[in-house]
Parts: C-alpha cells; sequence; structure tokens
C-alpha cells in the first residue's frame, strides 16, 4: 500500500489502514511524545490522543508537504493543547529573570535514557520550550503564541531549562564519579 | 564546553530518536475507535428523529403551499358566504312567498323584482308581462298617484287587516281580497264589467293558484282602473250616481292596490333592510376573515434567565456523589417564537432558543495522578487529553476505588503540600431548543392573561463538566451519559400588554420539566428548568 492508497483509506475510516499507519508512524511520534511529555506514562496518553487526533482530521491533509512533517506538528501540537490546557492548575511561579547558562564539561558519556530523563523531570512550561527551541527548531515568536506567553518570558524558561538540565547532569555526572571513586577505593580495599 | 554543547547534546542525542511504543497503546486507540462508531449509531437515529420532528414543525409551520391553501380556502368561505347570503335571499324570498302564499305577497315581490332577486324574476318577469299586457302602470298609481291621506282612508276603510306585516297569513289577505272585492261587489254590481271582474278576481280562495289569482286581482285592478280612466268620464256624462258609485268602486280598486303598494312598500323596505343586514353581515364576515388571516402569524423575540435544577437525590455522574448537595444555576435562555393563532383564544406557537444549563455538585474533592488508571475515573464522563490524571472523589469519600495517598499528589509538584483539592463540579448542557406549544388566552384585552402548554425537542450542542477551586477552574471533560436529544414537558402562564394590536409584549414564567435528559443516572435525579420568557410580539 503506497503512502498516497494508505492516507486514503485512512480519510476513508478503513481500520487496517489505520493500523498501518499507526505501525509506520508511531515509534516516531512516541519519541516526541517521550520528549514533550513528564513521563512515559503520559506520553503514551499523548500518543493515543495524537492518533485520534490524525485519524479525525487526516481528511484535511491536501498532500501539501510532507505527511510526516504533518503528523509531528498534530503530535507536538496535541501535547502543547494537554499541557496549556492545565495552567489554569499549574501553580509554577515565572520565572522571567534572565539566566544565562554557562555550561561546560563532557556529557557524551550521558545515555539517552538519563537525558531523557532529566528532561521529563523539567516542569512544563521549561521542557516544553526546551523541546520546541533546542530540538525542533521553533523561534521565541512561535512559541511565545504556542503557549500564550511572552517571548521574554519564553527565552527565560528556555534558560532556566538549560540551567536546571545542566546542574541535573553535572549531579548525573558527580554521581557516576563518586560512584567510580567508591568503586576503585573498595577494589583498592579489597 | 559552551552552552552551545549542551543544545548541540541534546540534538544530538535526540536525532532521529525513536521509541516503540507499548501494544496497549494500540489497543487503547483500537477500542477509542470502537467506542466512536459505535457512539455514532445512536445520536444518528436521535439526531434523524429530532430533524424530523423539526421539518414537521417546520412544515406546518411555515409550508408555502398552506399559506397559499389559505386564500382559497377563503375564497370558498367567501362563496359560501356568498351561497348563504343566496340562500338568505332565496329564504327571504320564500320567507315572503312561501309561507304566505297569497297575492299580496306575490304582487309585492313582483313589483320588487328590480334585479336582485334572481330567483324570482322568471315567474315575475310573466307576471310583469301580463300586466303591461294590459298596458297599464300598476305600480305608477300605487307609488305616484296616491298621496298619504288617501293611504289613511284607505287603512280606514279597508280595516281589519294591518297590511303592514310582512307574514300575513294567507287567510287575512284572502280575507282582505274578500273585504275588497266584497266593496267592489257592494259598489260595482250595476256594471256588468265590473262585476265580471270582480267575480273573477273573487275566486282566489276556491282557487289554490295564488299567482294566477294575483293576476286576476291585477287584472281586476287593471280593467278597473281602465275603467276608471275610461268610463268615468262616460258614466260622469251619462250617469252621475253611477258615475259616483263607479268612482267609489275605483276609488276602492285603487285603494286596495294602494294597500297592496304600502304593503309592498313597507316589504320592500323591509327586504331592503334585511338585504341590507345580510350584506352587512357579509361585509363583517369579510372582515373577520380578513383580520383572522392578517392577524393570524406573529412572531418575536425572547430571553429569559432560566434556572435549572433537579428533583430527587441523584447524580447523573456518578453515585458518588449521590448525597452531596446540588445547587442550580440560572443561565440565559434566547430566541425566537413563531406563533399561528388557531382562533380568537387559542394559538399553536413554535421557535428557536439557544439554552443553557447546569448544575453544581458541591464537596467534591479532586487530585491528580502521575499514571493515569481507569478504576479511579469515572465512567459517566468521557476525560478530555488534558485531564486523563485528574482524580475526583466525594469528600465524603465513599467512592470505592478511590485511590491510595500514594499514588496521588498534588496538581504541581512544586505544590505538594496538599494532595488534594475541594472544590465543586459544575455540569454544563447547552441545547437548541425547539418547543410546540399551545396557548389559550383567558383574557385578551389591553392587558391579556394566557395559559399554555406543550413540549419542547432539546438538541444538545454543548456538554461539559468543570472542577473549580477557589479561583481555579479546569475542565475535566464531558458527561457521556446525556442524550443528543431530549424532551421537556412545560406548563406556564403568561402576561402580555399590548401597545398596539399589532405590538405585543409577554412575560411567562414557563416551567419544563425534563423527560430524557440522560441515559444513565445514578439515583433520582430529574431536572427541570424554570424561565422567565420576556419578548415582543409581533402581528404579521
Amino acid at each position: 500500500m503506497g503512502l498516497e492508497e494508505l492516507i486514503n483509506n485512512c480519510k476513508k475510516g478503513n481500520r487496517q489502514a489505520q493500523e498501518q499507519l499507526y505501525r509506520d508512524y508511531s515509534r516516531t511520534l512516541f519519541g516526541i511524545c517521550l520528549k514533550y511529555s513528564r513521563n512515559r506514562t503520559e506520553a503514551e496518553d499523548n500518543l493515543h490522543d495524537s492518533f485520534m487526533v490524525i485519524y479525525k482530521k487526516v481528511d484535511q491533509f491536501k498532500f501539501k508537504g510532507s505527511f510526516e512533517g504533518w503528523l509531528k506538528r498534530i503530535t507536538v501540537n496535541t501535547v502543547l493543547q494537554k499541557y496549556r490546557k492545565e495552567e489554569p492548575l499549574s501553580l509554577v511561579t515565572e520565572n522571567t529573570e534572565e539566566v544565562e547558562p554557562e555550561v561546560e564539561g563532557d556529557y557524551e558519556s550521558i545515555s539517552l535514557d538519563a537525558i531523557l530523563k532529566h528532561i521529563q523531570e523539567l516542569p512544563d512550561k521549561y521542557r516544553l520550550t526546551f523541546n520546541l527551541y533546542v530540538l525542533d527548531g521553533y523561534t521565541h515568536k512561535e512559541i511565545s503564541e504556542l503557549l500564550g506567553t511572552s517571548q521574554g518570558t519564553s527565552k527565560s524558561n528556555l534558560a532556566r531549562a538549560r540551567k536546571l538540565l545542566r546542574e541535573k547532569i553535572e549531579i548525573t555526572k558527580n554521581k557516576a564519579i563518586i560512584g567510580l571513586l567508591i568503586f576503585f577505593l573498595l577494589g583498592f580495599c579489597v | 564546553m559552551s552552552k552551545k554543547n549542551i543544545d548541540n547534546l541534546f540534538q544530538e542525542k535526540f536525532r532521529d530518536f525513536e521509541e516503540i511504543p507499548d501494544k496497549k497503546v494500540w489497543n487503547a486507540i483500537e477500542a477509542s475507535l470502537d467506542k466512536k462508531k459505535k457512539k455514532r449509531v445512536i445520536p444518528i437515529w436521535w439526531t434523524l428523529g429530532g430533524a424530523a420532528a423539526a421539518l414537521v414543525i417546520a412544515l406546518v409551520a411555515f409550508y408555502p403551499s398552506y399559506i397559499n391553501d389559505v386564500a382559497p380556502n377563503i375564497i370558498s368561505d367567501t362563496e359560501k358566504v356568498n351561497n348563504t347570503k343566496d340562500d338568505a335571499i332565496k329564504n327571504t324570498n320564500e320567507f315572503i312567498t312561501e309561507p304566505t302564499k297569497n297575492i299580496n305577497k306575490t304582487i309585492v315581490v313582483s313589483s320588487n323584482t328590480d334585479a336582485d332577486v334572481n330567483t324570482v324574476t322568471d315567474s315575475y318577469k310573466e307576471k310583469k308581462e301580463d300586466k303591461n299586457s294590459n298596458a297599464l302602470n300598476t305600480e305608477a298609481p300605487k307609488k305616484d298617484t296616491i298621496n298619504k291621506s288617501d293611504h289613511t282612508q284607505i287603512f280606514d276603510t279597508s280595516q281589519d287587516t294591518e297590511l303592514t306585516q310582512i307574514d300575513k297569513t294567507e287567510d287575512v289577505v284572502n280575507a282582505e281580497i274578500e273585504t275588497k272585492n266584497s266593496d267592489k261587489v257592494d259598489y260595482s254590481f250595476e256594471t256588468e264589467k265590473n262585476q265580471e271582474m270582480v267575480t273573477s278576481s273573487a275566486n282566489p280562495r276556491s282557487n289554490d293558484d295564488f299567482n294566477s289569482s294575483k293576476n286576476n286581482l291585477t287584472e281586476a285592478t287593471g280593467v278597473a282602473s281602465t275603467e276608471n280612466s275610461s268610463n268615468t268620464l262616460k258614466l260622469n256624462t251619462k250617469n252621475p250616481e253611477n258615475s259616483t258609485n263607479k268612482t267609489i268602486v275605483v276609488d276602492s280598486i285603487n285603494r286596495s292596490t294602494d294597500e297592496l303598494g304600502i304593503t309592498e312598500n313597507t316589504i320592500e323596505e323591509e327586504i331592503e333592510a334585511e338585504k341590507k343586514s345580510i350584506f352587512d353581515e357579509i361585509e363583517t364576515e369579510e372582515e373577520v376573515v380578513n383580520t383572522d388571516k392578517n392577524g393570524r402569524w406573529s412572531a418575536g423575540p425572547n430571553i429569559a434567565p432560566v434556572y435549572y435544577n433537579a428533583l430527587g437525590e441523584g447524580s447523573p455522574v456518578n453515585s458518588i456523589f449521590n448525597e452531596n448537595s446540588k445547587s442550580g444555576n440560572t443561565n440565559l435562555s434566547y430566541g425566537l417564537t413563531v406563533a399561528y393563532a388557531i382562533n380568537k383564544k387559542l394559538s399553536i406557537r413554535s421557535g428557536l432558543n439557544k439554552v443553557d444549563y447546569g448544575y453544581d455538585t458541591n464537596g467534591v474533592a479532586f487530585s491528580s495522578t502521575l499514571q493515569e488508571a481507569s478504576t479511579e475515573k469515572i465512567q459517566n464522563i468521557d476525560y478530555s487529553s488534558t485531564a486523563k490524571n485528574i482524580v475526583v472523589t466525594s469528600q465524603s469519600g465513599n467512592f470505592s476505588s478511590s485511590p491510595t495517598s500514594d499514588s496521588m499528589f498534588a496538581f504541581e509538584i512544586s505544590n505538594a503540600t496538599s494532595s488534594q483539592r475541594d472544590g465543586t463540579m459544575a455540569q454544563q448542557f447547552g441545547y437548541l431548543e425547539v418547543p410546540l406549544e399551545l396557548d389559550y388566552a383567558l383574557i385578551d384585552r389591553k392587558f391579556g392573561l394566557n395559559i399554555l402548554g406543550g413540549i419542547s425537542s432539546l438538541f444538545l450542542i454543548d456538554n461539559s463538566v468543570t472542577l473549580t477551586s477557589g479561583e481555579l477552574t479546569t475542565e475535566i471533560g464531558e458527561a457521556n451519559n446525556v442524550n443528543s436529544v431530549n424532551f421537556s414537558t412545560n406548563i406556564g402562564f403568561g402576561v402580555n400588554y399590548k401597545f398596539t394590536p399589532k405590538i405585543r409584549f409577554n412575560v411567562e414564567p414557563v416551567f419544563k420539566y425534563q423527560l430524557n435528559t440522560f441515559s444513565d443516572v445514578s439515583g433520582d435525579f430529574r431536572p427541570f428548568s424554570i424561565g422567565v420568557y420576556s419578548g415582543l410580539n409581533f402581528k404579521f
């Protein structure tokens, strides 16, 4: 089944086509969900919701531009919508203070799981801003529109995100060094 | 490393980042798709049913051919009225001719033939011809040559009978004719011609044919008049005595003619009067028909504060809220009303209203979990994507699957001091309402009073459940047990004030009891609404 045929069948509500679409794109879209969500469970929820939106809106896809790009945008928007809606209940104090992160060091050894966890542990706005700006190339203007904040806030959120990530990574790194030291010490003692 | 490095680090790590989701995600998607499909089946029937109902109402209210039909109906009514008019005229004629069946009447009607009364024209034409064939103008002397004093004399001399009444009995008239004829005999027996005439004209009683007797009388009168005109002079010259007698005879005959004339005039007037009254009546009826036709339709806007609440202890959301206190909300309803007056008192009306209903369930506690657990969800609510990790319980805490404290935490990690929030849960519905009501006017003056009752079809267009705690509000989703079409029975009364006959101001408190708002209700929850509808009504 070619992509066009697949899309057309999805537009007709064909279950096989819907399943095929899921099989083809769920991994990529789940990756996005994992980056943007607080945890794996929420990421699964978001993936579910995103696919529901995709199946609902697939008939609006007019074969202009990349289908995968369209799917990614829908996924990002679905996740943003979720966390943006929860905004009234979010009691995180907004810090507009501009923080210049000065992060240095070698992070190459850090595992993907570890940095994913760091991102997920960021407060919603920091996480979303960092993802949008750093990983998906959105501008501050676009982010401010998407999240309903000012550009200044967006920049501040990004700086805070970087700072927190650096701290988390450094802590992890320190923990690793300490662990390594303990390992050597114990080995030495033995 | 610069800050760019950390960005680069993440960019590199997440480049082409993919992960295979758990199989349960697809299962959940499949279940949602199935649910959506199933869900669609029922609303389609409801929607079709509702649409059909709306169509019927629209057809009844606005079907153009119905309006076109109104005109022919009115025409047929008018024809009916015309027929009635004709009937009335016929009846009048019958009334004049049949019951009396006497000469007087026949003559009277024949002398009144003039145009209008077609049914009798032919026979009268013959009679007229008869009269004309005698070359006599019987009407002329009746109307023109006789003065009022003569009438008085005639009444004095002709006595006995009152000729002014239309419905004289045959006997009376015959008796009268006899009397006249006997007078004639008294006065004219000396003259052979007259006697013959009188004799022939004295036969009406034995002869049942009153027309012929009338003709006889006319001829008699005519001949007598002829004699009056021709013989009087002769008699005057030959025999003064005879001439006197003859003159008397002629006078008598003239008098009898006068009497007939008078009677005729009187009846003529009465017929005129009667005709007039019939025409008046017809005109009045037509006016009424026109007024009715013109003033039957009315329409106007209305607006109302609507208070919504429910009878009984129960909750359409979940049994855990059965005992929680509920408070009704006051919302707004607005729309258009179209009414058609069936008659002066009764009118049928419909329209379209947008109405919001809502109520609060008090004493609700809610919290958030990290992991979505279906057991903690309220089955009657379709959670929005943003609210899947909100756990709602009653403050009374009798929710069997209430989560353990381990799985509960505050809405935001940074504010984890309290694990749950107290507040209210508001359920809000928006409907398009199509009422079908009968309106009966008890008092229809400047100030009017009316009672009304009927049903409404309510089409769900908005449905939400929100949680409120202090100033924080979040939507948790929508109720899935609200029927997309439901009905209500309506009863109320209205007072109105007519600014002009065409513009009316109404205030109508209406109680609406909802019949099938929810498909699944826990406990006893019977919603109702009370609205005070005020609006203007324009007749056209």
